[in-house]
């Protein structure tokens, strides 16, 4: 089995507040998995006990086929780790980061060299090496980061929030270097993000975890379908409701149609795929479409279906939204 | 911020203008929630305003959506490439095995007509869909898709 990391019943209680309660689950190698969950729902607890930083209360994990309580050293040579918040030395070069980066793991002066001219030209940086962090933009600081994480050549690199604080084109140009390295180099990419559209755009797999539990995990486009049937809305060239309705329920991936002048909503057991199917058959009929068009439900209203109700829809006052909102902040960790 | 909390504040930020009619401006990264949230929005680049507009309008006003059509194999996408590069609606194609990614114009011609075209030159389109540019589209036809050597802050 290729598992690079084995979790099995995995809990961590704080003070009798369980954080993360019997987590199982495996990643495969190659993969980029992604943790999501609201603030508080145990997922950057989860992450650290996988990097060591904190041992769990309960259960077992295996990163690299290394225990993650036994076996830490093993653990820690074989992962890389970009954390949320900016961890590099802007006082320092691109390059003086990295070298001071490499000799915390005792790599000796060629192979320090070596590795720093590979990372710098994986994430496309030569030239800039010499540069003080300080003045680099922001894109180019996470990208020294992650960099700086590929410097041990691990085989797991953990990304927290990586794209935080970014633009839309430095968080792009992000997202294809995380494919990259992920391509490339082999490696498993262990992401958390609040963005689920960047999970939706990046990850294999997500695990989608609420009060230390994992509610959901499969691909982004199998926990999609699951959640919720595809809408398909029509329009007709002329009206002809009523019969088109009778045929249309002789197809079986059709679930529900809802008629309204003209036009109609129908939810599907399927996808894109349908569309040439239904315009054919309405065509052989008789009936002429004159639009269709396909809608989907996101990661977000299947992150939203899993952890709970849109804040969104809650009544109430102004103040009492303020308050709401100031609970949530202060419960973020 | 997490999702919910997200929404909490957009929602606050909603309701805050239409009950106290505060005035609100917005600066974000966020193309997403500059949609949810403006009436209207400015593109800024390099200090100056390239465009000011609501996000409907500007959305509108780049026209173009893309038709995103998959044959069974890569021939015949390549073949109905080749009969769909003399149509005058068809703005750009773009292949990728048996995937075609078509640009077409807003007004132009519409999923059906395709499939029926399709089927009067006897290919078989085995999934179609269609993808009307977003705010985020917008952005990046007016800021461009830089190299990464051209990020600043």
């Amino acid at each position: 089995m290729n598992s690079v990391i084995e979790i099995e019943n995995l809990t961590k209680e704080f003070d009798g507040l369980v954080a993360v309660n019997h987590i199982t689950l495996n990643v495969g190698g190659r993969e980029i998995f992604g943790f999501l969950g609201p603030n508080g729902a145990g997922k950057t607890t989860a992450v650290k006990m996988l990097c060591t930083i904190l041992n769990p209360t309960a259960g077992s994990a295996k990163v690299c086929g290394y225990d993650i309580v036994r076996q830490r050293d093993k653990v820690r040579e074989c992962i890389g780790i970009v954390f949320q918040d900016r961890a590099i030395d802007t006082f320092l070069t691109g390059k003086e980061n990295l070298d001071f980066h490499a000799r915390m793991y005792h790599l000796d002066r060629k192979t320090r060299q070596k590795r720093i001219v590979e990372v710098l030209d994986l994430m496309d940086l030569t030239g800039k090496e010499n540069m003080r962090i300080s003045d680099c933009s922001g894109g180019t600081q996470r990208r020294f980061e992650v960099a700086r994480g590929f410097l041990n050549h691990p085989k797991v690199l953990f990304l927290d929030e990586p794209t935080l604080g970014l633009d839309v084109q430095a968080r792009r140009n992000l997202w294809d270097y995380i494919n990259l390295l992920n391509d490339r180099e082999g490696i498993t990419v262990i992401l958390t993000t609040h963005y689920m559209e960047e999970a939706d755009y990046l990850c294999h797999r997500v695990a989608i975890i609420d009060q230390g539990h994992i509610v959901a995990m499969d691909t982004p486009e199998k926990l999609k379908r699951a959640v919720g049937l595809n809408l398909i809305s029509l329009q007709m060239a002329q009206d002809s409701s009523g019969t088109l309705v009778d045929s249309l329920k002789q197809l079986g991936w059709i679930k529900k149609i809802e008629a309204r002048d003209g036009s109609f909503e129908i939810s599907i057991d399927g996808g894109e795929e349908k569309i040439p199917e239904l315009i054919d058959f309405a065509d052989n009929r008789g009936f002429i479409i004159s639009s269709i068009k396909l809608y989907k439900p996101s990661l977000e209203d299947t992150f939203l279906h899993y952890t709970g109700k849109t804040i969104r829809e809650e009544e109430g006052s102004l103040k009492e939204l303020w308050k709401a909102w100031i609970r949530r902040s202060e419960g973020k960790r | 911020m997490d999702v919910q909390t997200r929404r909490l504040l957009w929602d606050y930020v909603k309701r805050l203008n239409k009950e106290s009619g505060t005035t609100i401006l917005i600066n974000t990264h966020y193309v997403e929630e500059a949609d949810y949230l403006c009436n209207r929005v400015a593109i800024l680049n390099y200090g100056k305003i390239i465009t000011v507009n609501t996000p409907k309008a500007l959305k509108d006003l780049l026209g173009s959506s893309v038709l995103s059509i998959k044959f069974a194999q890569g021939a015949l996408a390549n073949e109905f490439a080749g009969l769909l590069n003399g149509m005058t609606w068809v703005k750009k194609i773009h292949q990728h095995d048996a995937q075609l990614e078509l640009s077409v114009g807003n007004e132009g011609v519409k999923i059906p007509e395709v499939v029926r075209l399709a089927r009067k030159h006897g290919f078989v389109i085995s999934s179609i869909d269609e993808h009307k540019p977003s705010l985020e589209d917008v952005f990046l036809h007016y800021v461009g898709k830089k190299l990464p050597d051209e990020e600043h802050e």
